[in-house]
């Protein structure tokens, strides 16, 4: 890797724990503008994905479009990741924490290419997605997506912000319960769950 | 570094001027038979504000692009994504957009269009369709497969419709899950025929993500375009409704008409979602790669340029 400057995102995905090490010995200068381009890098990438996998082809109205309205899932990451910095009393300044947890999605970018691919490659990419999907291999890469993910969190507060083992877990626990927990109240403030659950 | 950066932006820039020069679809045209104006309809379309990928004005967007003369915003047990999908269709000039929702409980889905405001999702299902036609709305019952059917069997003289095309009917036939098979669909239908109950028949794409809005959808005999002329034409059952077997579904009249001089719905059942997937020459398709090419240069290199504070004290 470092023969070629790819981005923090690859190398977190290849050396999670190592590479969060690196990134805490030498910080970004200006964490607040290193942070924004990270969330832009993932809103950019959203918006890729789903202007190629609606249409096939990269259109001003999904690729800007997409990238408003799934505007609040790094709202909601930055609520949930901020909120486990002030629990745990971190000293690291906020722009810093956001800038470590952004350069961290990596897996969900790797998934998101690899599914426009399919549109863009295969000659019938619905038939290839059917495969995918009644063999298992889709749901395996999600659930591999979301527990690199996962990883990554644990290295981000272990190597990256200079937790404890115990801290660490705990501060990954309480991150996963507030960044689920907004999606659930926004689904329950909507009664969509709550008739699903059986509740009359 | 730079050169890199140079490159992924004039990918990115390639593929969005082939985007915007190749997208677009079926102009849409006015079909009539028989003095009544055939409307192509999806009456069942979700959006980013539950569980689909697109916000309410790029699904609106996608419609015109599948050729669509019609479609209900019909989410989770609320419709104000279907009012901003409405408000967004109506300043740029179409299609057609019914307020509805999908009421979804663990015993059943209900498809109500036409709403005047929102239903609430709990009591029982008779009481909640009451609501549905209380507030100007049309029922209709979603994916009736076999674990709702006795919800749907107790309610058969309120139902005003029910789903029989869906993109269930396109996966593989043989592995589809037992209790989401479309044939449980279609038997429904047949049954409640059988029993004196012709329900209107919707074909609709459950639309969530990816490609497919209207891949099934129903064509309705309506007096024009509006909304209430599409509701009325439901509620009188002048619809029809193309089976991935090809056979026709709807009442006798309608049949008729749709078959004496034939439409061709803008592709239906055997695009099986692929339609604008399909490359339109060379330029379309290199366009395509090139933003497949550009988001990777996004995902994998610096976007901007890496500047590192000196190493923290006391590291290596």
């Amino acid at each position: 890797m470092n023969g070629l400057d790819v981005s923090d995102d690859v190398r977190l995905l290849v050396h999670p724990f190592a590479h969060y090490g690196a990134m805490r010995d030498a910080p970004a200068l200006d964490a607040r503008r290193s942070a924004a381009t990270r969330a832009l890098r993932v809103m950019i990438t959203l918006g890729l994905f789903v202007s190629l996998t609606t249409t096939g082809r990269v259109v001003p109205a999904h690729l800007f479009g997409a990238m408003l309205s799934w505007s609040f899932a790094p709202l909601v990451q930055s609520v949930a990741v901020l909120a486990v910095a002030r629990i745990f009393a971190l000293d690291s300044p906020r722009a810093r924490v956001l800038d470590l947890y952004f350069a961290g999605h990596g897996p969900w970018l790797a998934f998101m290419w690899l599914g426009a691919g399919v549109v863009v490659l295969a000659p019938s990419p619905s038939a290839v997605f059917y495969f995918l999907l009644s063999n298992g291999v889709l749901p395996a890469l999600l659930l591999a997506a979301l527990a690199h993910g996962a990883v990554l969190n644990v290295a981000m507060f272990r190597r990256g912000l200079g937790l404890s083992r115990g801290r660490t877990a705990a501060a990954t626990a309480v991150f996963y319960v507030f960044f689920a927990g907004q999606i659930v109240t926004y689904y329950l403030l909507n009664d969509t769950l709550q008739p699903q659950l059986g509740i009359r | 570094m730079k050169n890199v950066g140079r490159a992924i932006l004039a990918l990115l820039a390639a593929a969005l001027v082939g985007g915007v020069a190749e997208d677009g679809g079926p102009s849409r045209r006015v079909v009539t038979r028989d003095g009544w104006r055939v409307i192509e309809a999806d009456f069942h379309v979700h959006t980013r504000l539950s569980d689909g990928f697109l916000s309410p004005f790029e699904v609106v967007l996608h419609a015109r692009r599948n050729g669509l003369d019609a479609l209900a915003i019909t989410e989770h047990n609320v419709t104000h994504p279907a009012w901003m999908a409405r408000w967004f269709s109506r300043m740029i000039g179409g299609p057609t957009i019914l307020v509805g929702e999908e009421v979804t409980t663990d015993r059943f889905h209900l498809i109500a269009i036409g709403l005047r405001e929102r239903v609430s999702p709990y009591g029982d299902l008779g009481a909640i369709i009451d609501d549905v036609h209380r507030k100007g709305g049309v029922a209709i019952a979603a994916h009736p497969v076999a674990r709702f059917w006795p919800a749907f069997d107790a309610v058969l003289d309120k139902l005003d419709g029910a789903e029989l095309m869906h993109p269930l009917a396109l996966g593989p036939r043989d592995r589809a899950r037992r209790g989401w098979r479309w044939e449980e669909m279609r038997d429904f239908h047949l049954r409640a025929t059988k029993r004196g109950y012709p329900l209107t028949p919707v074909g609709s794409s459950d639309y969530h993500f990816f490609q497919g809005l209207g891949v099934t959808r129903t064509l309705v005999l309506a007096r024009d375009d509006s909304a209430e002329a599409i509701l009325d034409a439901v509620r009188a059952g002048r619809t029809v409704v193309r089976d991935r077997d090809g056979n026709l579904h709807g009442n006798a009249r309608a049949i008729a008409i749709l078959t004496e001089r034939p439409i061709a719905p803008a592709e239906q059942v055997e695009s099986a979602g692929d339609r604008g997937y399909h490359p339109k020459g060379v330029v379309d398709h290199a366009s395509r790669i090139a933003g497949w090419l550009g988001m990777l240069g996004v995902v994998a290199f610096p976007l901007a340029r890496r500047r590192r504070g000196p190493p923290a004290e006391g590291s290596a």
